[in-house]
Formats: C-alpha cells, structure tokens, sequence
C-alpha cells in the first residue's frame, strides 16, 4: 500500500518536472518548426548595404 | 575525396589532447568573463600557464579579450602595416579604451585591398600577446630572474664598456633587425657608428643580400624594380625560387589578376611543386643549386632563336657578347646533364617568354641563398635584359623581399658593409653622414679602434660565430667577438646551429632584445651574463617601413607597448644615455622622456639620404598618403585627384629633393617613358663611363623629355656648371654646396648636396639624378664577372665537380672563408639527399612570434620534412613516422616524414620557422615561464651546413646533402 | 535583395588559411574549434587544389532537416543558424552536413560533446543583436554591423566571397569570362541548387581526385 503511493506521488513529482515553462527547452516538439527565441530580422537599409558592401570584393 | 592538408603529418595529437582540457565548454553554455578568456583562443594554448601568471599579466590579458564593440567607449579605426612580409599590407585595428578589440579589412590600401593572409588575419592576438617577454630578465646561475629595466640597462651597460675596454668596440656585435622600422634601423646603424664598430648587421644578410649586391651591380639600385600592383600588366610571369602563395600570398592577387586578365602564363621553376607551381600553366623542375644553368638554358633558346631585343641591348645593356659567349655553352644537352630540365621545355618557355612581353621575373631565396647566389641573381637580370623587359611597367624584376622592413633596413644600413643610403664606409661617406648628424667627422673616427677598422667591412651576420670561435690571429680585427646583442632576430634562421651553440656558450655576453625569447634564450647552455630585455612591437609604436615595391607607409601606434616591453628607439636612447653619447646621438632630435620623437629621425634621415631618394617622405607627406588610401588607383598606385593627386603611393624610392619639392616617388625603377620629374628614370651611371674604351652610358636612351638625347654620368655641380642649369640654384642652396665643396665645388654631387639644390635643379630639367647608362652584364670587380655555375659545396654530383668547380679558400669580411677544402670532401655516399628549406605561410621567419599565436599554431603543430615515396620507401620510411635527419656537417632533427610528391627524387625539404628543440631534445623547460611558443619544434637549421656567398657572405641554405634514417 | 551566399573560386584560392584565421580572430573560436578549414585536393601534385569549407548555409539544409530538437532555423535571406539553448550536442547534424560543418567542443574531461558550433556567416544567434551574451555563444554579428563575413572579406586573393547571391554571381562569372573557362565555384551545386548540381560537384570532386 504504503509502496503503491510512493510510486504515485513518484511519478506526480516526476511529471511536474515536465511541465513546459519550467523546462530550459520546448518540450512539445513539432517537428520541423524551430521554437526558440526569434532572431531580430535585418531592415531593407541594412540589406541594401550589405548588398553595396558585396562589391568591395570585386577585384 | 578530399583530404586535410598535412593531415597525416601534422596531427599534432599530443598538443591538442593537452590543450582540449583547457578549451571546455566554449561557445556553449553561458560562461563569466574569466572563464570567456579562458576558453578564447589565447588561453586555450596557456592555461597551464595561468596560474604562474603574474596578477598584473591576468588584468592585462583579461582586458584584451574582445568584448563586442557595444559596450559604450568609443572605437577608433587606427592604420597600421602588417608586421609579417614585405607586401605591406595595411591593417585596420579597431581599438576600445586602448584595448584592441577587432581588425577590420583595408580595403582602401592599394596594395592588399583588404586582403590579408593567414598571418596578416591574426595580428590582432598582439592584443593578448599570451606568450611575450614580459619584463627584463637575466639567467642566475642557470635560472631565468626577473630585473628591473634599469639594473638591465645598467649591468649589460658595464659589461659591454667593460669589453670594449678590454678588447675593442669591435668585440661586440650589434645584430639588427628587419623588424625595425626606418627610424628606428637608421637610429640603429647610427648607434652602432656611436659605438665605434662596423659590426652590425642584420637579416638581409641571410634572405636577399646576393640580390641587393647583383642586381645593384647590373643597373644600379639592388631592389624590387617595379610593384607589386604592377605585375597585373604583365603579359608573362616567370617565378623561379619564390614561392609567392606561401611567403607573399597577397602579391598572388595581382598575379592571378594578371593570368586572368591578360591570359598571362605563369611559369614557375623550383625544385618542389610549391603552392604557386599548383597555380602555374608551366612547372620546372630542377635540381637545386643549378639556377644558372637553366637561366643560361632558356637564354641559349631565345639567343639561338634571335628573340632577344637587339635594339633594347644596343641602347641600354653593356657587355651582352661576353653573355654571348657563355651561353654558348650550355647547349640543351648541357642543361639537362647539369639542371636535369629537358631541352624541349625549355625551348618552349623561351618561346613563352619571347612572345609574351613584358613579361615579369621573381625570385626569392631559392635563388639568393647560395653560395653563388650573386651569381644566380645577376643572370635573372640579364636574361630579363636580353628580353628588353627592365624599366618597362608590366615587366621588370620583381623581387619579392621577406620581412615587412627589410627593403626600409636595408636601406638605412644595418648593414655591416655600409652606412644609411649605400654610401658604403669610406671616407666620404663617414664625412657626409658626420654633417648630417652635426658632429665632427675626427669625433666619430675617435669612436673607433682605427681609421683602418672604420673603413673596413664588419662581420657578417651569417658569420659571427666564426667571428667569435675562429683564433683572433686569423681574423682582420684586434679580437674575436665577445659579445652578442640579438636585437630583433632569431637564431634558428641561421645555418650550422651546433656551431652557433658554441658559440653562444663561449661569449662573455649574450643579450636578446625582442617581444620574444627567440630560440637564442634556450639553445646555449649557458648560466650567467645572459639578459632578455623586452622590445615593444610595430603595433605598439609608429613610424615609416618600406614595402618590398619601396613604397615607404606610415604606421600609427594600435596600442601601448604591452607589459614592460620598450619600443627599440627608447631602449637605444637608454643605452646611448649609458655609454655617454646620448647628446651626439640625439643632436637634431628631440627626446620626450627617454623616447625620442619619431618624426625627428624622419626628419634626420629625410636630411642625408639622397642617394636613394628617400628624402622627399616626409612624415607629413606619409601620413597624407595613409589617410587617402582610397585615392590612389589600384593598378597604377598613381592618385588620381584628391590632395595627393599624381603621386605615386607611399613615394615609392626614389622620391627626389625635399618633401617641398613635391617628387611623386618612383613606382618602376629605369622607366624612360616618363619624364623623371613624374617617376622616370634611367639605369644609374654607377661604374664609370667608360671600360677598355667602350662606352658604359646609355645610347640613344633617355628618359622622357631630358634635354641630353644620350647617355650621361651622375649629376654634379661641375655637370650644372657646364649645361648653365647651376643659375637655377638658390642662394641658400649654393651656399650649402660651397660649404660642402669648399675648394673642389664641381665634386658636389647629387649624394652630397645637403640642401638638395642638385637635384631639384636636376630633375627640374629632365636630368635623372644618378645619371643614365647601360646595365652591366658584366660586373668585373666580382669573383666571377659573368655569372657562371658552380657546383654546390656539398654536390650530390661529383662528375660535376671538375667542370664546375667552387672558388679557392679566401679571406673576407674579416674571416676565413672556406670553398674548395669543404668542396673537395666528398660525402655523397653517406649523405645522398640533397636537402633544401623554405616557409610555411602560417609561420613567418624564426618563427617565435607566429608560433606564439594561437590562431597560427593550431595549423602547423608539428615540424617536418617533405620526402619523396621513393626515397621513403628505399628507406623503409612511412608517413606520419618519426625519422632523423643528419646533415653532411653530423647536425641531427628529428622530425615527422611527410611523404609526398611536393619534392623530387633525392630531394628533401624542411621548413625553417620551427625552433625549440634541438636534437632530438625538447627544450621547453629552458624558456622564461610563460612565455615558450604554444608550438616547439627542431629548427631545420641544426641540419644546414657551410657554404657562403662569394661577394655578400649569404648563407647556403637551400643546397646541402643529408640523409635520413627512421627514428626508433 | 536576394539571398546571403558564399562563393570559393578554386581558381584563385591558395591555401593561405587567411579565412581560418580571421574567423578565429573575428569570433574568438577556440583552439580545436575550426568553423572553416581550407582543403586540398591533389596536396602536391600535378592539379593540386584548395577549398576554403564551411557552412554553406544551403537553400534546403540537410542539418537543419535531421535535427531532433529543431535548433536550427534559417534568415529572410537563407542565412542557417541555431540556438546553442536548444541544442543537445547529438551530432546528428555533423553527419548529415555534406560539408563537415558543424563542430563540438569537448564538454568534460571525459571527452563528452558541448553544443554544437558552426559558421554564422557572421550574424550571430538569436540572443539580442550585438549584445554580450550573442558575441559569447555564437561570435560577432558582423552583418548587424553592415559588414559582411570577415573570412571572406580579408580573403589574400578574394578567391572567398560572400555576401548577396546575386553580386557574388556578377563578380565570379566576370572572372570566368575573362578566364574563357569556369569550374571554381565549389560546391555550389550541392549548397544551393539541385540534385543535377549536387551530382555535377561530386562529379568534378571525383575527376579532380584521380
């Protein structure tokens, strides 16, 4: 008896360990859809420079 | 299937487990700002070493690590010159509270475009500086102890005055460096004129003294004749001894521009298929030591063809018929008995040569370091001027220098033969440089042990250990060598290291100044009168250096000297205040503390170097150009509009008469298509008029718009008399030539004119300074006065012996020099491979600085030597394996196989920037804790032997014989 | 403005390692770490040729398609990169890559794998652009700065390009115009287009290596 709440309570603690905003990762993975922090996307100013820039390399 | 490079070879397991601990969890996990360092790139070779790292060291090294630039301090751009070779690429070093915290391209420079090696991509780890020497030390009783700079200063001070007492000021050698800068290797020579010796020298000696000497021989000035830039418009490229992608990756460039752009064939002749043969349309093989028999091979087509340019030699080359009948000789049968090059490859790269013009010619040390290496340099000019293809843009002989200031100190004369502008050590000379210097010419001579000792060629660098183990009765100075200044170079660079040893260990005084240790501070076992003082970099100090074209740049101070490091001008001062002569020294310049003003040696040289014309850069002018980079066009180095707007980049010498005076500089040297006031010229009139009654001027040659339509000497004062062009001169100027003149004012030449009148005046009228004449194809005050093979000392080929046999034993440079009674010992049958060396491109010269950078290290970790399968496998020899390899003089490394095609049968390479081992033996433990280089490894040159240049006493290290057995 | 590319013209590379050593320079990589590598074919012998290799950052990555915890996720302009937070060091990416990109450092003293580290084309990480912790976890991000990847901005003979796709094209097919031959562009096929060009590279690998 005493054994059969042990594993009980066992497996609650356990599973609350899982709990998705606890995790340090997704735990949910769709596979294929990247789910971390976003990554700041560059301005049309910027990629307009960049391109510019791509010439310095003409020679 | 792709392969590692090197992989077998050069795994270097040992050295990265070792080092793996140290690396943990880098880019991972978030890690403070010490464990950041720690797992940066520097520490990741000296963790072991952190905790024996003074506090002061950790701060300074903790500050160095890159933080991105967003932490609020302003960035500065600062614009320096790479410290590696001498293309001279400019660096851009981003700097953050005085820490430098990036390197950004250049792409405004145009000479590198932004472009970098491996070397040049990694100058930022200065800013770590891991593995420098960090503050004076000196060996107690066999133990490295720290000192402060002025005990340093104030015991080698005793010690070398104590010496020169003794024995002479000619008992100490002072070794220079390439790594100078202008000013500080002009301070240098005039340092060492101070100290009353002519015993100073520096690495020219050893890389390209055989071609400063020959080629200056042939037309006058003995350095790169055109730019780097310049070869985009050859229609033809000939390499032969240099191996450009590795020593000078950035001059590959403009080569592939040209073979791109024109369709120009590159061609190259050395004895291993180097990383430039891969991206050659024709390869030569030939065996080492042969160069001027293939070079006279080639010739023998072109001349059997009538190519060569008839016209071209009647105006412009004396002595072709004695070439004639040399060339004569070396039928395609000869050539090949002799070089081992088919006849047919041959006839067909004279062709490719002959139809393709102009057509450039590069060598490096395959073709200087020879002990006939004058020899070989000299037939390069002379098959480029049966060609017609000197003094021509697209054309030219382009020699490719090593250091990043070697072309700028040889020039100031670290040079054991001359003073500051070739002025060389005769009277005059010492009298032309005695007004510059305002001191009397009598005090200078009161400096020296005689008139005969100041006027006599010192010992060369390649020499001094004979200089100090040879009996004194045998040398031409009162004592042999008691002490050693290493002033910014390595001893691993140089051949017979056994020999060296010795040396090291007999001297009375050893001191190395330099940001390193250099293998100097392990090789001798000495115990005491030992000291390392440490030198500040070209990073942390400013001033002029002069690329191989001899565009002279400025460089500006990235970042303070680091830890106690000095910068080479502050430390002469320290000295010169020691030996009482700071006052003459620093006459006309100004000191800030012990520091003198770098613009005011600039300024001094500016004043008495006329001879080459590197009076016209001033520091101003040098700046000017560094900071409008972007205006000077990329092919022709020519600025086009802006504040410098038809001046060539970096005044490339000679850049004529005063800074006022505005000379663009130089950028093709003999050019007679423009006028010389817009960078023309003409072959120096530095030999005479005449020889045996034919004329030695130029005929029906002359440069654009000169009012003489001929030949005509150097430009004197008499020469301005007799044209009326001496009305020109102001009153100043003429005064100034009275002066100089007194009694003989018409013996006032171009050299000597101290107010520069000659040559305004001169070029002001279409006058090329040093005069215009023929080159010389025949030197004959030279062993050999039309450049002829030889066999090497130590000759694989004994039937070639009789044939082309050596020079007789001589005396020379104050030493005696050794020819036939090595010659004559024949050991090929024990020593059967012949054994030549050469450069890596992640390491550059000894090698301490760039095997202290992690970034460098991690790619070559282990030294080596190329075989060729079939002599490894006559030998039993597998790749990866250890073997030793013993040199004809018993010298032994042991070092890895690397079996590869690269070399040819009976050929083995080694490349010579490795160091600290020494016979099989690990010398680790021998460096000052903390600062022994990330990668040791045996120096190729404990393997070298004897053998010197006839004319420059170049060593030979790209010819000796070896053999090499498996190591158990 | 199309998308980020870069570009080795075997005809112009020569094996400096300039690009080996500016990243390290650039990104503070550590020693053992090697985001690029220059390879040879052939080393010492007739039609001997180097590669400058790192992450392609291929139009369909194979990387980014193996990985079981979906680390990776590629920019508006098709530059690849991942989140170091997400990755769990499996090293499934490494064998997928065809180019031997990706790089683990040893974790422990027991030879375990860290996260996994590669070429960012010089663009840093998700974490806040140009921050501390960006520049600690995954290198500069040059091109926030209006700069394009190092490597192959200091490359010694500009045989390295990189930057947009379509002026990396403009200034290479002027080169082979002029060259009246072109077969430099390695492993375009492979990182970019389709199963024909990925065929062609391995193709021309094969005949180069004999």
């Amino acid at each position: 008896m005493m054994r059969g709440w042990v594993i009980v309570v066992g497996c609650a603690v356990l599973l609350a360990g899982c709990q998705e905003d606890g995790a340090p990762r997704p735990i949910h993975i769709e596979k294929g859809v990247y789910q971390g922090t976003p990554d700041t996307p560059r301005s049309e100013d910027e990629l307009r420079a960049l391109q510019q820039r791509t010439a310095t390399q003409r020679f | 299937m792709l392969v590692k490079k090197r992989s077998t070879a050069a795994g270097g397991r040992h050295l990265s487990r070792s080092l793996s601990a140290a690396v943990g969890s880098v880019t991972g996990a978030t890690v403070d700002r010490r464990a950041f360092l720690r797992t940066s790139g520097l520490a990741a070779g000296g963790a072991a070493l952190a905790a024996t790292m003074p506090f002061g060291m950790v701060k300074k090294a903790d500050a160095a690590s890159a933080a991105p630039a967003a932490a609020g301090a302003p960035v500065k751009q600062v614009k320096t010159i790479c410290t590696h070779c001498s293309v001279g690429c400019t660096v851009v070093a981003e700097v953050q509270n005085g820490v430098w915290i990036g390197q950004e391209p250049g792409f405004d420079s145009p000479i590198n475009l932004g472009a970098h090696c491996a070397k040049g991509a990694s100058v930022r780890e200065h800013a770590h500086g891991e593995r420098r020497l960090r503050y004076p030390m000196k060996m107690v009783n066999g133990t490295w102890t720290r000192i402060t700079w002025d005990q340093a200063i104030q015991e080698v001070g005793d010690k070398l005055l104590e010496i020169r007492q003794k024995s002479g000021p000619d008992a100490v050698f002072w070794l220079g460096s390439a790594k100078h800068s202008n000013e500080q290797a002009y301070l240098f020579r005039k340092f060492a004129a101070f100290w009353g010796t002519n015993n100073v020298d520096h690495q020219a000696r050893i890389c390209h003294s055989t071609t400063v000497a020959g080629v200056a021989n042939v037309w006058g000035y003995g350095a790169m004749t055109n730019s780097y830039n310049d070869i985009q418009k050859s229609k033809a490229m000939f390499f032969i001894g240099s191996n450009a992608a590795e020593a000078h990756p950035v001059s590959m460039l403009h080569i592939l521009k040209a073979k791109e752009q024109n369709n120009a064939p590159l061609i190259v002749a050395d004895p291993r298929f180097t990383r430039t043969a891969a991206k050659a349309d024709e390869y030569i093989r030939f065996r080492p030591g042969t160069d001027v028999g293939l070079i006279w091979g080639i010739l023998w087509h072109i001349l059997e063809n009538g190519w060569e340019d008839k016209d071209y030699i009647a105006k412009r080359v004396y002595g072709f018929d004695d070439i004639r009948a040399e060339v004569a000789k070396w039928t395609p049968a000869e050539v090949e008995r002799v070089t081992g090059v088919p006849g047919s490859q041959l006839r067909r790269v004279a062709r490719t040569l002959a139809s393709n013009r102009p057509g450039t010619l590069v060598w490096c040390m395959g073709g200087t370091q020879h002990h006939i290496g004058n020899n070989n340099t000299r037939a390069y000019c002379v098959l480029q001027l049966a060609l017609g293809n000197v003094g021509v843009t697209g054309g030219g002989t382009n020699i490719f220098r090593g250091h990043d200031n070697v072309q700028g100190a040889t020039d100031f004369g670290v040079t054991s033969d001359s003073l500051p502008g070739y002025y060389g050590l005769a009277e005059g000379a010492w009298k032309h440089w005695a007004r510059v210097w305002g001191v009397s010419y009598d005090s200078l001579l009161a400096r020296f042990t005689s008139k005969e000792l100041m006027e006599r060629t010192g010992i060369p660098v390649s020499r001094w250990y004979d200089g100090v183990l040879e009996a004194k009765e045998n040398l031409d100075q009162p004592e042999s060598l008691k002490a050693m200044v290493f002033w910014g170079h390595a001893p691993n660079s140089q051949v017979r290291l056994p020999e060296m040893k010795k040396a090291m260990e007999k001297l009375e005084l050893l001191v190395v100044v330099d940001p390193y240790p250099t293998m100097t501070a392990v090789l001798s076992d000495r115990k005491d009168n030992f000291y390392l003082l440490p030198a500040a970099t070209q990073f942390e100090t400013y001033g002029s250096r002069t690329a191989s074209n001899r565009s002279v740049q400025w460089g500006e101070k990235v970042v303070e000297p680091l830890f106690e490091a000095k910068t080479d001008h502050e430390i002469m001062h320290r000295f010169a205040k020691k030996f009482g002569f700071d006052q003459d020294l620093f006459k006309a310049i100004k000191v800030n503390g012990n520091e003198p003003l770098v613009e005011d040696i600039t300024r001094e040289w500016n004043r008495g170097m006329w001879s080459v014309g590197y009076t016209g850069q001033s520091p101003e002018r040098m700046r000017l150009h560094m900071e409008h980079q972007a205006t000077f066009d990329k092919t022709t180095l020519r600025a086009v509009g802006g504040p410098c707007d038809g001046e060539f980049f970096g005044m490339p010498w000679p850049c004529w008469g005063t800074p006022e005076m505005k000379h663009p500089g130089t950028a093709n040297l003999y050019d007679t298509s423009l006028p010389v006031a817009e960078g023309g010229g003409a072959f120096r009139a530095r030999f005479g008029v005449e020889r045996n009654g034919v004329t030695l001027l130029a005929e029906g040659s002359y440069p654009e718009g000169s009012p003489i339509k001929d030949g005509y000497p150097e430009v004197t004062m008499a020469m301005l008399q007799k044209l009326g062009f001496d009305k020109e001169l102001t009153a100043e100027e003429l005064a100034v030539i009275q002066k100089i003149g007194g009694e003989k004012i018409g013996a006032v030449s171009w050299t000597t004119d101290l107010s520069g009148g000659i040559q305004r005046v001169a070029v002001k009228n279409g006058l090329n300074p040093p005069g215009n004449a023929k080159a010389r194809c025949v030197a004959w005050n030279f062993p050999d006065p039309v450049p002829i093979h030889r066999e090497p000392l130590y000759t694989p080929r004994r039937d070639l012996v009789a044939s082309y046999p050596t020079y007789k034993d001589t005396k020379s440079w104050r030493l005696p020099t050794l020819y036939k009674s090595i010659q004559d010992r024949d050991v090929s049958k024990d020593y059967p491979i012949i054994l030549t060396s050469g450069r890596l491109v992640e390491y550059e010269g000894g090698g301490d600085e760039t095997r202290s950078n992690p970034w460098l290290a991690e790619l070559q970790q282990d030294m080596f030597v190329e075989l060729n399968p079939f002599d490894a496998n006559n030998a039993g020899i597998k790749d990866g394996q250890m073997v030793w390899v013993e040199g004809a003089e018993k010298g032994r490394v042991k070092v890895k196989a690397m079996v590869t095609e690269r070399v040819g049968r009976g050929v083995a390479f080694m490349p010579f920037h490795f160091g600290g081992w020494y016979q099989g033996q690990d010398l680790r433990g021998k460096y000052p804790k903390g600062a022994d280089p990330i990668v040791l490894g045996e120096a190729a040159n404990t393997a070298t032997t004897y053998g010197y240049d006839s004319v420059t006493q170049m060593q030979e290290t790209k010819t000796t014989l070896c053999r090499v057995t498996a190591a158990v | 403005m199309a998308r980020m590319k870069f570009l080795c013209d075997a005809e112009r590379c020569i094996e400096c390692n300039a690009c080996v050593t500016a990243c390290k320079n650039e990104n503070e990589v550590p020693w053992g770490v090697n985001r690029r590598r220059v390879v040879t074919i052939n080393d010492g012998k007739p039609g001997e040729r180097t590669i400058s290799v790192a992450c392609m950052h291929c139009s369909d990555a194979p990387c980014k398609a193996v990985c079981p915890v979906d680390c990776f996720y590629q920019t508006e302009q098709g530059v690849v990169l991942h989140n170091k937070d997400l990755c769990i060091g499996c090293g499934y990416c490494f064998y997928a890559c065809p180019f031997g990109a990706p790089q683990y450092p040893q974790a422990g003293n027991f030879g375990t794998r860290g996260k996994m580290d590669k070429c960012t084309f010089c663009s840093g990480g998700p974490e806040e652009d140009m921050s501390d912790a960006e520049f600690r976890k995954y290198g500069r991000n040059r091109l926030a700065e209006g700069k394009l990847p190092l490597c192959a901005e200091m490359c010694s003979t500009k045989a390295l390009l990189a930057g947009d796709a379509d002026k990396v094209s403009d200034i290479y097919r002027e080169r082979v115009v002029a060259r009246g031959f072109g077969s430099g562009a390695w492993g375009w096929g492979t990182a970019y287009q389709t199963k024909n060009g990925q065929e062609r590279d391995q193709l021309r690998e094969r005949k180069q290596g004999q």
